[in-house]
């Protein structure tokens, strides 16, 4: 190599790091970028695991819950069941979701009461609406926001219990959605160091200060790192939800037959 | 039969299963339900106390038993006075007690299919409250329709196999039933406040019921069906085939003398149906039809043969759910036509109902307040069914209601308007 051939070598590539900074830094700097890490995020092909739900009531009384879930990405798309295991009240209710990439389409959403002993085609459009008596809604208990939904403003850094955090504000894009979802607003905290939402701030339709979510534990399982409680309070009902998640495993090459009506229908059981 | 079933249940629970489980568990629930009759003779209605019981078994990895056994002793019998007095006792005997299998029956899952061998209740179609394509299992009509079809079902002891498979892309299911236990429905005891009224007679006729001939567990009696579902572009949808009974009997007339003697008759019929529903945003749309071939008919004539006609039916129902701001709302619209139909026909050429249910809950789901309607357009009668129900707990929870009952004294709701009632149950699960 001649000393002109290096010199154009150097030059190319501090050009390219040079873009790669300018690239890395609008990334930073944008909410929609940080967001989009966010969905990016590596939460494995599928998953398995059981969830504990704890609900109370301002007054102390408290309802628990088990459920065991399976997750499956197709590409953007995915798809998952839910069964309750208990109490027996709820026993073999069931939720299947075909959960759509973007909001072109609707998701599609099957619910098994076995009071009924039928599955019931169900309207995922109201987003707003909540899960079984938790303070998450539907559009909570997505990995992520549907993106495109929202106006994303990077407002700045902060420190939460000792990791640093971009804080990232979002506002539904028109009146309806804000309608639909709930919500006007929005404030997450995400931990810059796993891309993981770990608090969010929520303000409902009129402007009120309404939910915090807040990621309690959060570990590293099979490589990926995994919130394993979470809660989220209601300031206006003074109720509350309390998530625990155990006996995750991850890739274990879930069967398409584990999604179908099929399956809600048998219900499911350990074996 | 009912021994028959209970026997197997508790067979199967008892001996074996301990044996080679490698897991099994019990759940269920107890519960009082107290009614009161506000109209007509005022009393006491039930004062029923159940035990609800539901045992399950895992096997093996890909064998379960699944049961459940309801039995229900209902004081009102004894301690209301009017009961002791004016009820015969073949009516008292009827509502005293109750103890009967519902379901016990063996699922074998395979990579493929699933196969349940045993007593089972078997579900199609997607309306709620009236049954078109809910036809396999006959029902239970000790308080005309207003127990849960879960409850009212009879579980019939059947062989149901059904095999998954893909095609182009998606799975298709295919059912098939053989059912040897062939029953029809039970009907609420003459003279019992939720007995069908019997067809007016001319002044000066004397009804006499002879018994009938059921149809029971034989070979001859056997009933089939199949069908299939799928996934298709979004839309759910299925095709149903049955060859079985009617599960309510035409009443065949014979005018001797001053006596008209009444015998029910069941017979067979062939059903061919299917279903579909989809969601269009807010909006839930289902639907489903059941043409049922050569059925059974009640018709005005004296004779044998004249008071029984056979005709093909046309079954329709739509149904829209609309959720929004935590509301449902779910009107329903159902048509019955008879082709081939005349005058002597004791049912209108057309006929159907409309129904509506509307619901929401309040405290994070521990209270849910409901009021369902079903008015039948035809005869312009009418029942309409408020009640809310409040979770305490996890185990315990209570609901209060109000059935209501209007029309002509003839009409299919109206023949009940003495029997409005409130009612109220406690219920612990565990």
């Amino acid at each position: 190599m001649n000393m002109g051939q290096f010199a154009l070598l150097v030059f190319t590539l501090s050009i390219l790091i040079g873009m790669g900074s300018v690239l890395s830094y609008s990334e930073e700097l944008s909410g929609l970028g940080v967001m989009q890490q966010v969905d990016d995020r590596d939460d494995g092909d599928d998953l398995i695991q059981k969830i504990h739900q704890k609900l109370l009531d301002k007054r102390g009384s408290v309802r628990e819950r088990d459920m065991i879930s399976f997750r499956k990405d197709y590409g953007k798309d995915s798809k998952s069941i839910s069964y309750f295991l208990e109490p027996a009240n709820i026993r073999d209710t069931a939720l299947l979701t075909y959960d759509y990439d973007g909001v072109a389409k609707d998701d599609d959403q099957w619910l098994y009461l076995p009071a009924l002993k039928k599955v019931r085609r169900i309207s995922s459009s109201d987003r707003g609406d909540y899960f079984m008596g938790t303070d998450f809604t539907f559009e909570d208990i997505k990995q992520t926001p549907e993106l495109e939904d929202y106006y994303w403003t990077l407002t700045g850094s902060k420190s939460i219990e000792g990791h640093d955090c971009w804080v990232v504000e979002g506002e539904p894009k028109t009146d309806a959605l804000k309608k639909n979802l709930g919500y006007s607003k929005t404030r997450g905290y995400i931990r810059k160091d796993i891309n993981m939402n770990i608090r969010t701030d929520y303000w409902d339709r009129k402007g009120q200060e309404l939910k915090h979510f807040k990621i309690i534990e959060v570990k590293q399982i099979d490589g990926i790192w995994t919130a394993t409680s979470m809660m989220m309070e209601n300031v206006q009902t003074g109720h509350h939800t309390e998530m625990t998640f155990t006996d995750q495993k991850y890739n274990s090459g879930l069967s398409d037959r584990t999604f179908s009506e099929r399956m809600l229908k048998r219900g499911y059981r350990a074996k | 039969m009912i021994h028959k079933s209970v026997f197997s249940l508790v067979t199967v629970l008892l001996f074996p299963l301990q044996a080679f489980a490698l897991e099994w568990s019990m759940h269920g629930s107890v519960k009082n339900e107290t009614s009161y009759f506000i109209s007509g003779e005022k009393r006491l209605d039930k004062l029923q106390n159940r035990l609800d019981l539901k045992p399950e078994a895992m096997l093996t990895d890909r064998l379960e038993f699944r049961g459940r056994a309801l039995l229900w002793y209902d004081a009102a019998m004894d301690i209301e006075a009017n009961n002791v007095t004016d009820l015969t006792p073949a009516i008292k005997k009827h509502y005293r007690t109750y103890i009967k299998s519902k379901e016990a029956y063996l699922l074998y899952g395979g990579d493929a299919f699933d196969l349940r061998l045993g007593q089972q209740q078997i579900v199609w179609g997607k309306t709620d409250g009236l049954r078109m394509l809910d036809i396999v299992n006959p029902l239970d009509m000790r308080e005309f329709l207003l127990d849960d079809f879960l409850d009212s079902r009879i579980g019939l002891v059947a062989a149901r196999l059904n095999y998954y498979t893909y095609l182009n892309d998606h799975e298709h299911e295919f059912e098939f039933i053989v059912i040897p236990d062939a029953r029809p429905a039970e009907l609420a005891p003459t003279g019992s406040r939720w007995a069908y009224a019997l067809p007016t007679l001319p002044t000066g006729i004397t009804p006499v019921i002879l018994k009938s001939e059921e149809p029971n567990w034989s070979a001859g009696n056997t009933e089939y069906g199949v069908a299939w579902r799928a996934n298709l572009d979004g839309w759910d949808l299925s095709l149903n085939w049955f060859y079985g009974w009617k599960d309510t009997p035409n009443l065949q007339k014979k005018l001797s003398g001053a006596t008209m003697f009444i015998t029910p008759v069941y017979s067979r019929m062939h059903t061919v149906g299917g279903s579909f529903s989809n969601a269009f945003g807010a909006f839930v749309v289902r639907a489903e039809m059941a043409v049922n071939i050569d059925e059974g008919l009640d018709a005005n004539g004296i004779t044998a043969a004249s008071s029984v006609a056979h005709h093909t039916t046309l079954n329709a129902a739509v149904g829209v759910d609309y959720t929004a701001n935590n509301w449902t709302v779910s009107p329903q619209f159902f048509v019955r036509h008879l082709t081939g139909w005349d005058a002597n026909i004791s049912e209108d050429r057309t006929s159907g109902f409309v129904s509506l249910l509307l619901a929401t809950d309040y405290l994070n789901e521990k209270l849910k307040p409901e009021v369902s309607g079903l008015y039948n357009w035809a005869d312009r009668s009418w029942m309409v069914r408020p009640k809310a129900s409040y979770e305490f707990s996890d185990h315990i929870k209570v609901i209060v209601g109000i059935d209501l009952f209007g029309g002509q004294s003839s009409s299919f709701f109206g023949q009940f308007n003495d029997n409005d009632r409130v009612y109220g149950e406690l219920e612990y699960t565990f």
